[in-house]
């Protein structure tokens, strides 16, 4: 039978009317917030599990969701709050912490979690086996974990250090009995408000809610699905179509077609911790001279980069640590700003004028690094110092900055400034006092992170992060430029949302308002 | 014949076997380190030299090579190395993604160019045949990349009907997997459906100048009667010949368009591999394409060697 025209045309509305903006397939819920939907989130790159205990670009959109932490800052003060540690006791110099634990708490598979969990996710934090976190150091600082009561358990740490909190920040609390099931990306198993439900690489990860979160009445989604596309411009299409909720970390120039939007509000999180700054490789001539490195900080128009390198978004600033930060010193952070005269005289000094540099960036996108180096490029041929851009594949990138071989200078951005100071000089690698990125090695900047690490006491540590705030700004092996924030790209019909200290979005109190 | 195919094998399975140098090879010449990839931006040497240990690439590339063909010969072609995934799961899911993209886009294709073929071959008036003329030049002079654009500027962000990029299966869901499907099957299917359409209108023109033709429309016959059953049955042929070759420019075209939109197929699924240095499915999407090659190569022998009997006796 040949079908008739009538039928294919009736097919075809069929097909049409299927197409609903997923904005609308939202229920009735009870006051105010709607209970019910189904949220839809995208972002380029695809998850990268083995790197799940670290703060990495591809696991920030998610892992809050299946996973809960100990503590949580409050991002004003940077004080920790509770989550799964309802209180704390540091005693004795902070060699000794009590940690005091939910008794409501139960993981996705049904298995209570208790003070057993807390002492074996520090002992794989410490572990050095597969992918470690950034604050290993931290976790391995703890020396014994002892059960001290039912939802209790007692830290002894070989000494006090300064950036406990942070690790309780981004320890995610994992089943530790499933963690071989993690490791082979089968089974993610946590006690957050959503549930693994669902895994296809490079496609999609889906979420349903959890039914017996600690929370009560919470969460109020449904479910959550995680899209990979790879385009950029398709995340901002799919968000202006109302197929997608929220688009997470897009660069620029597309950050300004959201603004641009009425339905849509671009997040800039407040932590501002995505620091973009110019590398140096210190064991390359001309830049081995700090002279030529602090010439560079002067000639570098920070106000343009912000303004039309990273779409406005973002504070300048000279000094790796954001307005929150413990360490912040406004004036430091105003220290170099666009200083021509006295950059020509800095590079005369060093003898360096007419040298040749290599700027490294990664990638080549219009709008992303590309456009920074361009700005910084432009600097450097006013003061004597002729520079070529060198554009590379992201992988080729990150091994260079991890074999710490770029042949000179590099546009690169660094987290951990918005932490306490000691993650930043221990674990971010840009400024890691043993071994960075740059070839910078200094015996005082070593006591210097080993101070800071250590310093318990909040005068002590006051007076460290200045020392460690100027030796910075007389170094100049990371040339900071902007404070600028990892952006969401939000629909308007979704509140309730919020993210912690590493950006990691929180959707426990989330929902899809009409329209 | 079963000689012919015995005496051919051989040498098929030679060269398969020797074009697993290159292919084992090929990403590893490229700059990158897939541990450095895996182990993140802030990541010291002692991790990545525990994340290479772990993955089997502190080992000799003879020791890696010999280590991956034999597991590669038993049907074991590893996990991924960033998604822990089986890789043999995620090629054979591009393969059915790409092959329902490519089979969608050339259904879509036939669909559009018998009613444009057969509007330009009928056209009274030359200025409804050079409109449709020019309709048929732009769709097969513009490119994917730039109809991608357009069609999801109408239809996703303008109508707000279909998504502008993703992928969702049609098996799991068929309402939204023909939604995702949709946008970019139409971004492939209309540079064919042009040459489709061109081709069925000379064919039919050709026709229409031959004589039983002439002699049914004496006859009395009427246009509908005479074009459905004495010109479209004649003029088919070719396009069918040429529908043959358009499936290959389809596949090849799909690489493209699932980068457009993000659809999960190979081509999709290569690039994003190769841009993560992910050794393991690289391998085996380019042993793949061999392997493919290499039959079709030998299937070919064996149809010539069918049709012409001189060839069986020259080997």
């Amino acid at each position: 039978m040949q079908p008739s025209r009538r039928l294919l045309l009736g097919a075809a509305a069929a097909a049409v009317a299927g197409c609903t903006p997923v904005a609308q397939q939202v229920g009735r819920g009870d006051g105010g917030r709607r209970r019910g939907g189904s949220l839809k989130m995208a972002q380029v790159g695809d998850l990268n599990l083995p790197t799940l205990r670290q703060q990495n670009t591809p696991n920030i959109s998610w892992p809050r969701l299946v996973f809960n932490t100990l503590t949580e800052y409050d991002h004003k003060t940077l004080r920790p709050r509770p989550q799964l540690a309802t209180d704390w006791q540091v005693t004795d110099g902070g060699r000794t912490v009590v940690l005091r634990l939910r008794d409501d708490v139960r993981f996705h598979s049904g298995r209570p979690f208790g003070p057993k969990d807390v002492a074996e996710n520090i002992a794989y934090q410490a572990s050095k086996k597969g992918v470690p976190g950034q604050l290993a150091s931290a976790a391995s600082a703890i020396k014994d974990a002892e059960v001290t009561g039912r939802n209790e358990i007692t830290l002894r740490l070989a000494h006090g250090i300064s950036n406990f909190f942070d690790l309780c920040e981004i320890m995610l609390i994992f089943d530790h009995e499933s963690i071989p099931d993690l490791e082979a990306g089968k089974e993610l198993n946590g006690t957050g408000a959503f549930r693994f439900a669902g895994y296809d690489p490079g496609v999609a990860v889906r979420f349903t809610r959890n039914p017996r979160y600690w929370q009560p009445g919470r969460p109020y989604l449904d479910d959550v699905e995680l899209r990979i596309i790879t385009q950029q411009q398709a995340i901002v299409a799919s968000l202006q179509s109302g197929q997608t909720h929220v688009g997470y970390a897009l660069n620029p120039s597309n950050g300004r077609n959201v603004q641009a939007d009425d339905r849509l509000r671009l997040v800039e999180v407040d932590t501002r911790d995505n620091g973009q700054y110019i590398g140096c490789n210190v064991k390359r001539q001309p830049l081995d001279d700090k002279r030529v490195r602090q010439a560079i900080a002067w000639s570098v128009d920070r106000e343009r980069i912000r303004d039309m390198g990273m779409a406005g978004v973002g504070v300048i600033t000279s000094v790796p640590w954001t307005p929150t930060s413990p360490a912040y010193d406004r004036e430091a952070a105003g220290h170099y700003h666009r200083d021509l005269d006295r950059a020509r005289e800095l590079i005369a000094d060093a003898g360096a004028r007419g040298a040749r540099l290599q700027l490294t960036i990664n990638g080549n996108e219009p709008g992303g690094p590309r456009s920074i180096a361009e700005i910084v490029q432009d600097g450097l041929r006013e003061i004597g110092l002729d520079t070529r851009i060198e554009p590379l594949q992201p992988a080729e990138f990150q091994q260079r900055l991890n074999t710490a071989s770029f042949p000179g200078l590099w546009i690169g951005g660094h987290g951990f400034g918005q932490l306490n100071p000691a993650t930043l000089l221990n674990g971010a690698y840009p400024f890691n006092a043993q071994k960075n990125a740059s070839n910078f090695t200094d015996a005082r900047y070593r006591r210097l992170a080993q101070r800071a690490w250590k310093a318990t006491d909040e005068k002590a540590a006051a007076a460290v992060y200045g020392e460690v705030t100027d030796f910075l700004l007389d170094q100049q092996f990371v040339i900071d430029l902007v404070s600028s924030s990892m952006t969401y790209s939000v629909s308007r019909s979704l509140k309730g949302y919020r993210y912690n200290m590493f950006n990691d979005l929180i959707l426990d109190d989330a929902y899809l308002a009409e329209g | 014949m079963l000689r012919y195919v015995l005496r051919r094998l051989p040498s098929a399975v030679i060269v398969l076997l020797l074009a697993t140098i290159p292919v084992f090879a090929v990403l590893r010449l490229a700059p990158g380190d897939p541990a450095a990839t895996v182990a993140g931006p802030d990541a010291g040497p002692e991790v990545i030299a525990s994340v290479r240990h772990d993955m089997g690439l502190d080992r000799s590339l003879t020791a890696q090579y010999f280590s991956w063909l034999g597991d590669a010969l038993q049907g074991d072609f590893a996990t991924s190395f960033v998604s822990k995934a089986p890789v043999s799961d995620l090629v054979m899911r591009g393969l059915g993604n790409t092959g329902t993209l490519t089979l969608c886009a050339l259904l879509l294709a036939v669909l559009i160019a018998f009613p444009l073929g057969l509007a330009q071959a009928l056209a009274r008036t030359g200025r409804l045949r050079s409109l449709l003329s020019g309709l048929n030049v732009v769709m097969l002079s513009v490119p994917p990349y730039v109809t991608g654009v357009v069609l999801v500027l109408i239809f996703s962000v303008g109508l707000r009907l279909l998504p502008p990029g993703g992928y969702v299966s049609v098996f799991d869901d068929p309402v939204a997997g023909f939604q995702f499907l949709l946008l970019p099957a139409i971004c492939l299917a209309l540079p064919a459906a042009a040459v489709l359409a061109r081709f069925l209108t000379a064919s039919l023109q050709r026709v229409f100048q031959e004589e039983h033709y002439f002699a049914s429309r004496m006859r009395g016959l009427s246009a509908k009667r005479l074009v459905l059953r004495h010109g479209l049955p004649n003029a088919v042929g070719p396009v069918v010949t040429v529908l043959g070759i358009q499936i290959g420019h389809l596949l090849g075209g799909a690489v493209i368009v699932e980068s457009i939109f993000a659809w999960a197929g190979l081509g999709q699924t290569l690039v994003t591999a190769a841009s993560a240095r992910d050794y393991p499915l690289v391998q085996a999407l380019l042993l793949l394409a061999v392997t493919v090659f290499i039959a079709l190569q030998l299937l070919s022998d064996v149809v010539y060697a069918v049709i012409d009997p001189r060839v069986r006796e020259r080997t």
